[in-house]
């Protein structure tokens, strides 16, 4: 680890943490940064970049960073996010932690707003939308208007907020969980920080998991609804050619969602100096206290995580399948119905778990576990989710394009 | 991005998703089995769902005798939910949500969650 720059603000109330690992090409969060309405004092930057590089995306706006690490994490290991937001909360000296995208754009009144919402709340954690705009004449990035953003080409403008705010119906895929996620930084370390799981490897990741556990743990989770961040097109935001953890699909970790049904608050892998700062009675931390497990550095490499040239989609220790978890252990394998995770059957858990040497020899005996006539019904069941799904994908990507066309956007 | 490639991404992100669905359900479907075999004593719950599809499955699963007959709640919003959880909230009921419509409205149903007896599978 290697600071290009320590911050010298004695007591900012926000800190800003954005994330590189040598793949940004532009910072320019940081421009906008500089023309907030409130002290400079009162906030600060902080930048963790994974790898080595030194941006040059960074150096126009170099005067906006307070603290700028360099995690020298080796080139062969694969990039992972939560050990980011950690080495960001350890680092931090403000009460209140944001950890936000760093290639949007926001007006002048952003870090006043936040300051604002946790003056007036106690116990939360706040997210912030964001407006996207799929024009790709905004790359690269060229400065446009606010109004332009949320113009032509806007997918997520509806009555001047975004669709993610307006919804009640899908909140969870809807808003931008990863654009803007704010919580006090005694908060973050009392749930045991941003968790290190290897299941959060790569694109699927990000500041959810903690804010699950922080709601788990009581806290009310916040959306703004008149504050919004700006993000305007660039290639790669997808995640195409990424590793992927285990997800549901559209991209949001299975692994957070479980925590999110089981009420657990505390990492399936905790970071060694937020764990620290956890059991000690001094929070500050500091910037020297940070540590990355020197047993990443060979999990987390990328000829590990690949077959040839594909990926190994999702390495995970716990799967569910048919409706039983089943759990990798040093012995074996061990299988039981998803209901007795629950504290209202988990007595009933030993009696009732099954045990194998192999995964497959678990497999078969958990579905000798079902019923005959159900076990033949779960292939229609799965014929018939197939097919009304897509019809019903089919029905709005048609309705999308349409709406598309008559903006005008290609 | 190669169209190739985009029509290759999309179907990826539509089989994971939809996989997810089919396990999703199957997984409520054996674990209310499951609950009915060896937990007989716990028959009494009302069954959360977010689609209409699911609660017509449930229905025939009924009809083949496969699982007894629950009371349904089909919840396509959060608005849904507080009126629904508001007037049926006095029963005893033991609530078991899909994890699906547990994720979709985890703002209420956390607390629903504090407040009573409520499982997800």
């Amino acid at each position: 680890m290697k600071f290009i720059k320590r911050s010298d603000r004695t007591q900012p109330k926000v800190s800003l943490i954005l994330l590189d690992w040598s793949v940004r090409e532009s910072f320019h969060l940081l421009d906008y940064l500089g023309k907030q309405d409130i002290d400079r004092d009162l906030f600060e930057v902080i930048i963790i970049e994974y790898y080595s590089r030194i941006s040059d995306a960074i150096r126009p706006f170099e005067a906006q960073v307070d603290s700028w690490l360099l995690l020298e994490m080796p080139n062969d290991c694969y990039y992972h996010k939560h050990l980011m937001y950690n080495a960001g909360i350890v680092t931090a000296k403000g009460e209140i932690c944001v950890i936000c995208d760093s290639d949007a754009m926001v007006k002048k009144g952003f870090i006043r707003s936040i300051i604002t919402e946790f003056e007036n709340n106690s116990g939360i954690v706040l997210h912030i939308d964001q407006f996207r705009n799929a024009r790709k004449d905004f790359y690269p990035f060229n400065y446009p208007d606010f109004a332009e953003v949320t113009g032509k080409g806007c997918i997520n403008k509806v009555g001047g907020k975004t669709r993610g705010v307006m919804d009640d119906k899908d909140t969870i895929h809807n808003r931008n969980y990863g654009a803007c996620m704010c919580a006090r930084r005694a908060d973050l370390i009392e749930i045991g920080g941003a968790d290190e799981h290897i299941d959060y490897l790569g694109h699927i990741c990000g500041p959810y998991d903690m804010t699950f556990r922080l709601v788990n743990s009581g806290h009310r989770e916040i959306w703004h609804q008149a504050e919004f961040m700006y993000h305007t097109w660039h290639p790669g935001q997808a995640g195409e050619d990424n590793y992927l953890g285990p997800h549901d699909g559209r991209h949001v970790s299975t692994t957070a969602l479980d925590a999110l049904i089981s009420g657990r608050v505390l990492p399936l892998l905790e970071n060694a100096a937020i764990r620290q700062l956890r059991l000690s009675s001094d929070k500050s931390g500091g910037t020297n206290q940070f540590e990355i497990a020197p047993a990443y550095l060979d999990t987390w490499r990328k000829d590990k995580l690949r077959a040839g040239k594909q990926w190994i989609a999702g390495k995970t220790s716990r799967k569910v399948r048919h409706g039983f978890v089943v759990n990798r252990t040093p012995e074996g394998f061990i299988g039981y119905p998803k209901v007795l995770d629950h504290p209202t059957f988990s007595k009933a858990r030993e009696a009732l778990e099954l045990r194998a040497a192999t995964e497959s020899m678990l497999l078969e005996r958990l579905d000798n576990e079902i019923p005959g006539r159900l076990r033949r019904l779960l292939p229609v069941i799965s014929t018939l989710t197939y097919l009304s799904r897509a019809f019903g994908l089919a029905f709005l990507y048609l309705q999308r394009r349409l709406l598309r066309f008559s903006q005008g956007v290609v | 991005m190669l169209l190739t490639n985009r029509i290759a991404f999309r179907w990826h992100q539509f089989r994971d998703e939809t996989q997810g669905l089919v396990e999703g359900f199957q997984s409520l479907v054996v674990n209310l089995v499951y609950l009915r075999l060896k937990f007989p004593e716990k028959q009494s719950f009302v069954v959360i769902l977010d689609s209409r599809r699911e609660a017509i499955m449930l229905w025939l699963l009924w009809l083949c005798n496969i699982l007894p007959r629950y009371k349904v709640w089909v919840i396509r919003r959060t608005g849904d939910l507080e009126l629904r959880s508001q007037r049926d909230f006095g029963g005893e009921m033991l609530l078991v949500a899909s994890a699906r419509v547990f994720c979709k409205h985890y703002g209420l149903l956390v607390e629903l969650r504090r407040q009573r007896r409520f499982i997800v599978l």
